[in-house]
């Protein structure tokens, strides 16, 4: 309970940090300086420059925003558009269940990358097109997360009998199956972070110059060997946020099923 | 409520229920009889709108205060279920969330039908444990279903069902899985509460001894069929029906 508390304040934290990191990032991330091109770290510079002399530790502040609302835009989508057609196809049964299934099938047998790349060249290039058209794909996980859990509730004496007292479908959604669902959507973030910032990296997610981590990623790549320090401060900002959201997720997931 | 002309059939077109009529009274305690198999508990299914989807109403209507069977759909139902038409069933521990505790569970149910706040839900639980005899409340509503025994829970869901004050309460073998004791003891307070908010109830049962002591009047069903429906004494002293009469002699056994 102590440990989910920490860590529900740490992503607060963390989420805080990323809307006001603007107003503490030291240097405008946009602003090039021909003289810091590839500057390792130093002490005023803390994490040095990038390939363009902008300054990294400003663009990492920056990205963080972009990076983590892009990362819970899309879950949002997602996880929204799932639980609602799986609720659906849960409790309705019959025609709407094999409906919304058979479209998830259809959907899956995409590959998400050429779906990604189909959508975004009839919309154009963007983060909100990648996002859309993921969602347009991803949702399918959750409804049949959400489709499952439905039914197998719905099998249980006690939801029979809950519902015999007068507990609505919305009610045993909420009390049953939101605690399950929130903990995939928690578990699902590192997931999402680490694909969207892959889309960035293919040049289907922000666009630059505008810092996310993925894209910091993508645009130091070249650099690898000669200035690493390049690469490896945006995929060690990825990494802890991963990380956190994972442990958050699963720690959530021992206390709901612990008894 | 009333039926009328009511006919189950299974997907091969075999009758489960036959014709039934049954005019039931408001107030009254009414106990459905019959062996295994006779459809006491698809009669319960219909009442109720939770027909398994491999049987289909074939023919007839239920009236239901106002409302007729072809009006109540779902969302109908959703409306009558909890104040007006409740269910007691034949497995008290299936019946609660068994890793929920037992307070949190009444007090769920009390506030998703009657909006009252929390510290109210909680006197209103009390109140009920008490009346169905079971005194210890704080360290009932503090437990987990699996902590208490079969005979007890029973009588916490039966202190659930009527918090609600349903006006139709089906009980489907309601004693059927306890000892002779709690047996009792669950009749007992079935009576006292329904005589209290007068209530009506439908009890299914395969125990005439059951059906004698707590209903007012016995329907005894036999294959489907309606063979007798008489006030208790009647059918109990004198059977019309060659199926009561072994029914009767059968009990003797026991
Ligand atoms: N879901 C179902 N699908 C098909 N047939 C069913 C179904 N449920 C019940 N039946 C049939 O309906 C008939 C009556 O069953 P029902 O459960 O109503 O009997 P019952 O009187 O409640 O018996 P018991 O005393 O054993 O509970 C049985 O012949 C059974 O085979
Ligand atoms: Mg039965």
């Amino acid at each position: 309970m102590k440990k989910l508390y920490i860590l529900i304040s740490i992503s607060i934290f963390l989420i805080l940090l990323s809307i006001v990191a603007p107003y503490l990032a030291p240097n405008d991330p946009l602003e090039i300086d021909f003289s810091r091109i590839l500057a390792p770290p130093d002490e005023i510079y803390w994490l040095g420059g990038d390939h363009l002399g902008r300054y990294i530790f400003s663009r990492l502040l920056h990205g963080a925003r972009a990076t983590l609302a892009t990362a819970f835009l899309m879950i949002a989508g997602m996880s929204i558009l799932g639980i609602i057609m799986g609720a659906v196809a849960g409790f309705r049964g019959g025609a709407s269940d094999t409906l919304i299934m058979r479209i998830g099938d259809m959907l899956l047998a995409f590959p998400e990358i050429v779906f990604v790349i189909v959508v975004v060249g009839m919309l154009g290039v963007g983060i909100f097109n990648t996002i859309i058209a993921l969602s347009l794909i991803w949702w399918v996980k959750y409804s049949r997360i959400t489709r499952v859990l439905v039914k197998k509730e719905l099998s249980n004496n006690y939801i029979h009998a809950a519902r015999m007292s007068g507990a609505s479908d919305t009610r045993i959604l909420i009390r049953y199956i939101m605690p399950v669902l929130i903990v995939q959507v928690c578990l699902n973030i590192g997931t999402i972070i680490i694909a969207l910032a892959g889309f960035s990296f293919l040049g289907l997610g922000v666009q630059p110059p505008a810092p996310e981590w993925g894209n910091m990623l993508s645009e130091s790549r070249i650099y690898i060997q000669t200035a690493p320090h390049l690469m490896i401060y945006p995929g060690l900002a990825i990494f802890l946020v991963v990380v956190l959201f994972n442990y958050f997720g699963e720690t959530l997931r021992d206390m709901l099923t612990a008894k | 409520m009333r039926i009328e002309a009511l006919t189950v059939v299974d997907d091969n077109k075999n009758k489960i229920l036959d014709n039934i009529n049954l005019d039931v009274q408001e107030g009254s305690i009414v106990a459905i009889v019959g062996e295994s198999g006779s459809g006491k508990t698809t009669l319960a299914n219909v009442i109720l709108g939770t027909l398994p989807s491999m049987l289909k109403i074939e023919s007839g209507t239920i009236v239901y205060k106002n409302h007729y069977l072809e009006d109540l759909d779902n969302k109908v139902y959703e409306k009558l279920y909890g104040s007006e038409l409740t269910a007691i069933f034949q497995n008290p521990s299936s019946c609660l969330n068994p890793i929920i505790k037992i307070g949190k569970q009444f007090v769920e149910t009390i506030s998703s039908n009657i909006y009252v706040d929390k510290t109210n839900a909680i006197s209103i639980a009390k109140k009920m444990l008490k009346k169905t005899n079971l005194h210890n409340t704080e360290k009932i509503l503090d437990s987990y279903p699996f902590e208490l025994s079969r005979g007890m829970l029973q009588r916490v869901n039966i202190a659930i069902m009527f918090a609600l004050n349903p006006t139709l309460v089906i009980a489907d073998e309601p004693t059927s899985s306890l000892d002779v004791l709690s047996q009792k003891q669950v009749l007992d307070e079935m009576l006292h509460l329904s005589s209290e908010s007068k209530n009506t109830m439908i009890i299914i049962t395969h125990s005439l001894s059951v059906a004698s002591y707590i209903a007012d009047s016995i329907v005894v069903l036999c294959k489907g069929n309606i063979v007798e429906y008489g006030a208790k004494n009647q059918v109990l002293n004198s059977p019309q029906h060659g199926y009561t009469q072994e029914l009767l002699s059968s009990a003797m056994y026991l």
